[in-house]
Order: C-alpha cells, then sequence, then structure tokens
C-alpha cells in the first residue's frame, strides 16, 4: 500500500493535537463536546504582558460567528478572535482588549463548520485541555509606554503627534522634555464664527485729528484751552452720549 | 527550536508557504504562475514592526515575489500586502556555490525602488525598516536551473503565501516616539477694504519630530501637571498663575516667530494704545457726539471721516414776538 511519506504541513498536524499539548483533552468543562482534532491546526500567540502557558479558555457560538477566547496561566482573558461560519477563512486573528492584533489562529474551515452544531452560548474549556504548545506561544513584554489612551478610551501607539491648539503650546525644552504652556488665544472668540466668514473685523478709530489716545486707548475733548476757564463751551458725557454744548441756553 | 528533520521534510512539501487547494485569481502573465521548488526554501518567520500596519491575518500576509539571479548570487524578494509595509522589501541572498545546506539569514526590510531590478541595490536604505524576517534555504539545485543565468522569475502575488503563523505583528505593542506640533494661532485680519494678507494657513507648525528615550512633561505657564501612579495617568490642566505662571511676553510658537507688519503683536492686530477706547469716558461701537445748545454737529461733505463741530448762531438769535415790536399809542 502506497503511503505518503512527506505530508504538507496543515494535513500533517492536523491529524495530531498540535498546536495543543500532546496531551490537551480538547474537552469542554461540561463533558460535552470535543473540540474536533483538526479544527485548529497552527497558532502564533503574542498577547502583551501574558503569563504563559495559554490556552483555549472558550469557544463562543453565535449566529453566524465563532469566537474563540484565549486565556492565560493566570485566566486572564488575553485575547480573542471571530470568524463568520458562513464564510470562513482560513486565519482567525486574535486581539486584545485593546483590539491590538496579539496572535493567530490557523483554521481548518471544513472541520470547524462543525462547531456550528454546537448549541448557541459560550463553551468553556479547562486549562489542561486546551494549553497550547509553547513554541506557539510568544508573548511580549511589558516594556516602556505601550501606548497613550484618552479619556474616551482611544488608544495612541506607535509614532504619535501631540499638536496644541488654541492657546495651548507644545515646546520641546531639551532632548527628553516636553513643556506645556497654557497662554490661550486673544482672539479666541473670531474662531467661534461659523462660518468663520461671519466675523467681520472692526475698523478702529486710531486718530481724532491727528491725536492718538492714551495708553489706554482714552481720549479727551476739552472745551478751550487751560489759558481761558471762562469758556462757555461745554463738553461732558451724559447717557452714554458727548454732548457739546454752550452754556446758558434752554 | 527547529529540527534538523523538521528542515529535511520541509524540503518535501510547500511549507512554510501556503498550500493552495484554490486556484489563484489572477490577470497577469501566466509565466508568474510557476511552481517553486520545494527544496529551495525550508523555513521563513517575519515580525511586523508598530508602523507597518499589519492587523488583519485574513487581509495581510507576507509573500515571495521574486527570485533574481546576478551572476552566482541568488536573491529571494519577499513582500507583503500590509497597509503601511507594501512598499517595503525584504531581500536574501545566497551564493550559489558556497552557500550553506540550510543556511539562515536575518535581514530587515527596505523601501522597493520604483524599479525593481535584479541586483540587490534596488532597494532603497534612507527608510526606517518596517518588518524584518529570517530565511532558511535548502537544496538550490533546481532553482539554479530555473536560472541558468541572469535573470528573474517573479511569481503571481499571493501564489507563495507565508503560513500566517510564521509572521508576528507589533502593531499597537508600543508608544515609539513622540512628535510635537502646534496649530497656527489665530491672526487678527485687515477690516474690509483695508487688504492684507490672504487665507491662514491652517496647517500644524511642527516643533520636535521623533522624540524617544524617558520622556518627561513640564509645567509651563499656567499649566498644571498631575502624575497619578495608580492609574498610569497624567492630567494636564491650566490654572491662572499656575506652573511658570503667567507670561509676560507673548510665547512664540517657534524661533523666530514674529509679529506681522504693523503690529507689534504676533496674532497681529493695534495695541490698546493704537486705538481709541473711549472718548471722554464714553465708550461704545457708534459713539454718538451730540450738539447741545449753540452748536451745530455735521458730517463734512468732503471728507467722510470728519465731524464738523461748529456754533449755530441761530440758536442765540433772540426774535421779538410781534406784540413785544410793537411801541405803545399812547404817551408814556
Amino acid at each position: 500500500m502506497s503511503r505518503i511519506i512527506y505530508r504538507e504541513f496543515r494535513d500533517e498536524v492536523a491529524g495530531t493535537r498540535y498546536p495543543f499539548n500532546d496531551n490537551a483533552t480538547l474537552r469542554t468543562t461540561d463533558g460535552l463536546f470535543d473540540l474536533p482534532v483538526g479544527t485548529i491546526v497552527d497558532a502564533s500567540l503574542f498577547p502583551i504582558g501574558a503569563t504563559p502557558p495559554l490556552y483555549l479558555s472558550a469557544i463562543t457560538v453565535k449566529q453566524r460567528t465563532l469566537e474563540f477566547t484565549i486565556s492565560d496561566f493566570r485566566r486572564t482573558v488575553v485575547a480573542s478572535g471571530e470568524t463568520d461560519t458562513g464564510n470562513a477563512a482560513d486565519a482567525v486573528t486574535l486581539v486584545d482588549a485593546y483590539d491590538r492584533p496579539v496572535g493567530v489562529l490557523v483554521v481548518a474551515p471544513d472541520v470547524l463548520i462543525n462547531l456550528t452544531a454546537w448549541p448557541e452560548g459560550a463553551h468553556a474549556f479547562a486549562q489542561a485541555a486546551t494549553t497550547f504548545v509553547p513554541t506557539c506561544v510568544i508573548p511580549a513584554p511589558v516594556r516602556g509606554v505601550q501606548a497613550l489612551v484618552d479619556k474616551d478610551g482611544d488608544q495612541l501607539f506607535g509614532d504619535v503627534w501631540l499638536v496644541g491648539d488654541q492657546g495651548v503650546i507644545f515646546r520641546q525644552v531639551d532632548a527628553q522634555t516636553i513643556r506645556v504652556d497654557v497662554v490661550g488665544d486673544p482672539l479666541s472668540a473670531r474662531v467661534l464664527c461659523d462660518p468663520l466668514s461671519l466675523f467681520k473685523t472692526p475698523n478702529f478709530i486710531r486718530t481724532i485729528n491727528g491725536c492718538s489716545p492714551d495708553r489706554f486707548g482714552q481720549f479727551q475733548l476739552t472745551a478751550g484751552d487751560h489759558e481761558n476757564p471762562a469758556t462757555v463751551l461745554r463738553i461732558y458725557p451724559r447717557n452714554d452720549r458727548i454732548v457739546v454744548e454752550l452754556a446758558g441756553g434752554e | 527550536m527547529a529540527r534538523q528533520a523538521f528542515y529535511g521534510d520541509n524540503e518535501h512539501r510547500d511549507y512554510p508557504f501556503v498550500t493552495r487547494t484554490d486556484p489563484l485569481t489572477f490577470d497577469g502573465p501566466p509565466d508568474q504562475l510557476i511552481a517553486l521548488p520545494a527544496e529551495t526554501i525550508v523555513d521563513f518567520g517575519a515580525i511586523m514592526f508598530a508602523t507597518a500596519g499589519f492587523t488583519d491575518y485574513v487581509e495581510d500576509y507576507v509573500y515571495l515575489t521574486a527570485i533574481a539571479r546576478v551572476g552566482e548570487i541568488l536573491y529571494f524578494y519577499f513582500r507583503t500586502t500590509a497597509v503601511g509595509a507594501a512598499d517595503h522589501v525584504c531581500v536574501f541572498s545566497r551564493n550559489i556555490h558556497s552557500a550553506e545546506e540550510f543556511e539562515r539569514e536575518w535581514v530587515t526590510s527596505g523601501e522597493l525602488m520604483p524599479a525593481e531590478t535584479a541586483s540587490g541595490s534596488s532597494i532603497g536604505e534612507a527608510a526606517a525598516p518596517l518588518w524584518e524576517a529570517f530565511l532558511v534555504t535548502g537544496a538550490l539545485d533546481a532553482i539554479v536551473a530555473m536560472l541558468p543565468s541572469d535573470g528573474v522569475v517573479r511569481f503571481a502575488p499571493g501564489l507563495w503565501r507565508i503560513e500566517p503563523a510564521r509572521v508576528q505583528t507589533l502593531a499597537g505593542a508600543s508608544l515609539q516616539s513622540l512628535s510635537l506640533a502646534n496649530f497656527p494661532r489665530t491672526h487678527a485680519t485687515p477690516p474690509a477694504g483695508c487688504g492684507g494678507p490672504g487665507e491662514e494657513d491652517s496647517e500644524p507648525i511642527i516643533a520636535a519630530i521623533g522624540m524617544t528615550g524617558d520622556i518627561r512633561f513640564a509645567e509651563g505657564y499656567n499649566a498644571v501637571i498631575r502624575q497619578e501612579n495608580q492609574n498610569n495617568t497624567l492630567i494636564i490642566g491650566a490654572g491662572v498663575k499656575a506652573g511658570a505662571g503667567e507670561p509676560c511676553e507673548e510665547v512664540p510658537l517657534y524661533d523666530g516667530e514674529a509679529p506681522p507688519d504693523g503690529s507689534s503683536y504676533l496674532s497681529g492686530g493695534p495695541r490698546c494704545d493704537e486705538i481709541v477706547n473711549s472718548i471722554n469716558g464714553v465708550s461704545a461701537a457708534n459713539l454718538i457726539i451730540e450738539a447741545g445748545f449753540g452748536i451745530a454737529i455735521r458730517a463734512s461733505d468732503d471728507d467722510p471721516n470728519t465731524l464738523i463741530v461748529a456754533a449755530d448762531p441761530t440758536a442765540l438769535a433772540t426774535c421779538l414776538l410781534p406784540d413785544e415790536t410793537s411801541m405803545s399809542s399812547e404817551p408814556i
């Protein structure tokens, strides 16, 4: 009888428990279901800060999808990934709580489809039942700052820009110091106009008869001059107006 | 850890490439749908750096794109579909005469020049690498037979796709650098009819690029920075006179920032002592100078910016009423 000596990689591992330990039972904790050998044919897991060993802690059957949950030695969920059962690909991207890619499960779609026969809901596995072999697990160390997270939970990672606006200024003081100045925007009222063209710059009076105001912008209209204190000309404010008149009138 | 037998097995199968079970959809030249001798490549692994954009193992993958020969050197070109690294390639080289069995090599990616040539020098060296990889080659006889002299064998994209589990991605794994910029300040615009600069530039002004290492934030003017270690939180706030206090002068956004022409402020516009804010203590957008008794005020007919304030003699005239003007007919 002929025998295939060299099988393709996926075909070879499909008959083994790889990427799980050889002694993995692949049985759910309730004892009702077994993960068919060859459903998952390869894996690469690199969650940040996880404590190995890692194991497949649950498969959740939904109406149109299957969700795989990966947990670590502390039973902390470190990754999860979903695949569409109607159009399953051969790879399931695993992401962590921050939606960062932290691994992949290579699956056999034609075997995976058998899981749709399981009742809807989460099917849990014990750690010993589905522990991944160490060669598939490369946890990324928690080193340094991984990301900036704003108050809304949005993450910024990689090469991040800090941009000052509306009176906030970022400056580099030295190679590793960022200075934050809050100086405001003197013309902030203008940018409140929407559209911006609604703001009309006023045309200020700069001089009156060639005379400038004082340093406070005040201008004085005075009757006569100080050599003639008996002038009949009167200039005075009244009700937010400037009144110019001759004394002695009705 | 790879076993010798592992490499030996891989010389007889597609691994580390995915065995295709479905035909590849390809509209290009049919000579690119060619088989790669199984013994040529026996192992491969890649790490995608944070900015490579490799985030989805269904859409993103690494593939062998070409093998070229220049003299005695074979060059193996690998590319990726990751959107951020699509123009980066990892190139490995082997001397067909001196390459060892299962020779291993690690390389980092380089930017692919517009014209991919058979020479390794087609890779740009200026761009920072976006991914790195290792290659283990087996027997090269079969590929040398495909390339008996200088030439290139090109493979359809995705035909020789690396197994997904051979690729690790570091997308989102770290904050690599901080760069600083500031949006331009709001500038005063001239009044209608006074001319002046057109639309303002709204692009941020770069202050620093690629700060790395142990970064610290310092409180500047009116700034308050609070660190909460238990929450890994930095709270940056504002408070009058906080931090470095209130500035005595305007803070420039960049070295050399200067006021626009005709102004002493970086944001432009007049100073307080350059405009009339009030007259005799009265301030209004439309100030009224009212003519009282004996005074007439009018706008000049010749100069719209001129008010003429003059005595009004008609107010001073005293006209006798008719009964006051007639003399009495009776003798005094």
